[in-house]
């Protein structure tokens, strides 16, 4: 059983294995819409926009937002400072982060409600968890991220968080023919990870370090990284081969 | 004796004179008859030394950068212009991090430019860390090179466009101008980073590997990909070119 629903801005795709209603979906859907009014920055309502309006001091924190901010500190002193949750004019803006925590969040309540097999996919990030209805690991493509409707590559990463971060806009004023060999751009980085969390939070830093970001993975212990570049040149971890599928 | 006793009296009364001159004025405190400047102490304690040219580059003449290092960790890192003040034209470009002493080599490409971190030294030892609270200097903004034509113009330098409009994150990008033409676009924030420190594992890596991406026909259950930042980076290096263009520093 599958759905896909629009919370957060962008689609949230769940399947359950087995499921013979969608109610289970619903329950995990209901949580991002829950995830959605505290931490979107584009609700006045929310905890976070308050936040930015001095409405709220840390003390009076949700157990949630104060999970978030403690998690925000550890990010920013794992990945060297490249994931930072303040932004340059000073708002906080922890929506990176939420997105990967929401994720294994649900990922949660589907297993406490018994599942064994599904995967939760929100914006193109990815737990999953089991096998598919085929009874085989979940097969887990990457995005082109020249042509949003094809795969370049085949994963079977078992239990695992993928995420994907990078930018698919192409321009052909964007790169002067004379200067191309200047332009040394990373257009995607895709990591696994045992959680989604990470994998999520890991893919944001890793992109924004430019080159040097599979080699921040390659150093850090847990993670995998497949990095393409504007050339369509590919670099990859020294694991990232067993998680592609064999056929 | 007396005359001994008398050239005491005299030290003696001179050193008294000596000491009511320097007696305060009333409205003196102790601390303003002296003045000795502070120890300079670095905000917060740091390794941060600044990355040093690889072999194969020349010294700049000057640095062009849109802004000054910030002490706290603003735009610790960022691509830099290197210009001849004279001819106008890029001696060369280099990326100037702001390093801990212990660095990675990273993966060598086939292309190699003096910018990517190739050769780093670390210089932790020899700078004392608050020297390097002080900002470098910064070259006056060379002139705008001129086309014929009624042709976009773009002056030389590095310029940042701030978007906040991907849904989930802000994304800001810096575009680098050389010789009047874009020639490299950095993602800077993504969602959203100002990095006050870098420090890269120093292990030594093995080379990784790479190929070219290759259109897949298997069957996929899910795929994996960038989302919403499309828009958000094209409005974001909308931002930064307008900025090129305008001349100004900040989109």
């Amino acid at each position: 059983m599958r759905k896909t629903s629009m919370i957060m801005g962008m689609p949230i795709t769940i399947e359950l294995v087995g499921a013979t209603s969608d109610a289970p979906i619903e329950v995990a859907l209901s949580y991002f819409q829950s995830v959605d009014e505290r931490f979107s920055p584009f609700k006045s309502t929310s905890e976070v926009s308050a936040l930015n309006r001095g409405e709220v001091r840390a003390t009076m924190f949700s157990p949630e937002m104060r999970e978030i901010m403690a998690l925000a500190e550890t990010t920013k002193f794992e990945t060297q400072g490249y994931f930072d949750i303040r932004r340059a004019d000073g708002i906080i803006d922890p929506s990176g982060l939420v997105k990967g925590w929401a994720i294994r969040n649900a990922a949660g309540i589907i297993a406490d409600l018994g599942y064994r097999n599904y995967f939760v996919e929100a914006g193109g990030d990815i737990q999953c968890a089991g096998h598919n209805a085929d009874g085989e690991k979940w097969r887990v493509g990457i995005r082109n991220p020249f042509d949003s409707s094809q795969s370049i590559k085949t994963l079977q990463p078992g239990d695992a968080g993928i995420a994907t971060s990078g930018t698919s806009i192409r321009g052909k004023h964007i790169y002067n023919p004379y200067n191309n060999a200047n332009i040394d751009e990373v257009v995607s980085v895709t990591i696994v990870a045992s959680d989604i969390f990470d994998a999520d939070r890991f893919a944001t830093a890793a992109f924004a370090m430019g080159r040097a970001g599979i080699d921040f993975i390659e150093a850090t212990d847990g993670l995998e990284g497949y990095s393409i570049d504007h050339a369509g040149i590919a670099t990859m971890t020294s694991g990232f081969e067993d998680f592609v599928a064999s056929c | 004796m007396k005359k001994i006793l008398l050239s005491l009296a005299v030290i003696a009364a001179s050193g008294a004179y000596v000491l009511h001159e320097r007696s305060f004025a009333p409205d003196e405190t102790a601390e303003s008859s002296v003045t000795i400047a502070p120890p300079l102490l670095p905000t917060k304690p740091t390794q941060e030394v600044v990355h040093a040219l690889s072999d194969d580059e020349a010294p700049p003449a000057f640095v062009t950068t849109d802004k000054l290092p910030d002490p706290v960790g603003q735009n610790s890192t960022r691509d830099e212009i290197v210009t001849s003040p004279a001819s106008n034209t890029a001696v060369s470009k280099r990326k100037v991090v702001i390093a801990q002493p212990d660095q990675v080599q990273p993966l060598k490409t086939d292309k190699q430019k003096a910018s990517s971190s190739a050769s780093l030294l670390s210089f932790a030892s020899a700078i004392p860390a608050n020297v390097l609270q002080y900002p470098r200097p910064v070259a006056v903004q060379p002139k705008p090179k001129q086309i014929a034509g009624g042709q976009t113009t773009y002056r030389d330098g590095t310029y940042t466009g701030l978007s906040a409009d991907a849904y989930y994150g802000s994304v800001q990008v810096a575009v680098v101008i050389q010789g009047g033409n874009l020639v490299s676009v950095q993602v800077l924030n993504y969602p959203s980073d100002r990095s006050t420190s870098r420090h890269i594992n120093s292990r030594a890596l093995p080379a990784l590997r790479q190929e070219a991406i290759q259109s897949q026909s298997a069957k996929i259950d899910v795929v994996s990909g960038a989302t919403l930042t499309s828009r958000a980076y094209r409005k974001s290096l909308d931002a930064a070119l307008s900025a090129a263009r305008a001349g100004g520093k900040n989109a």
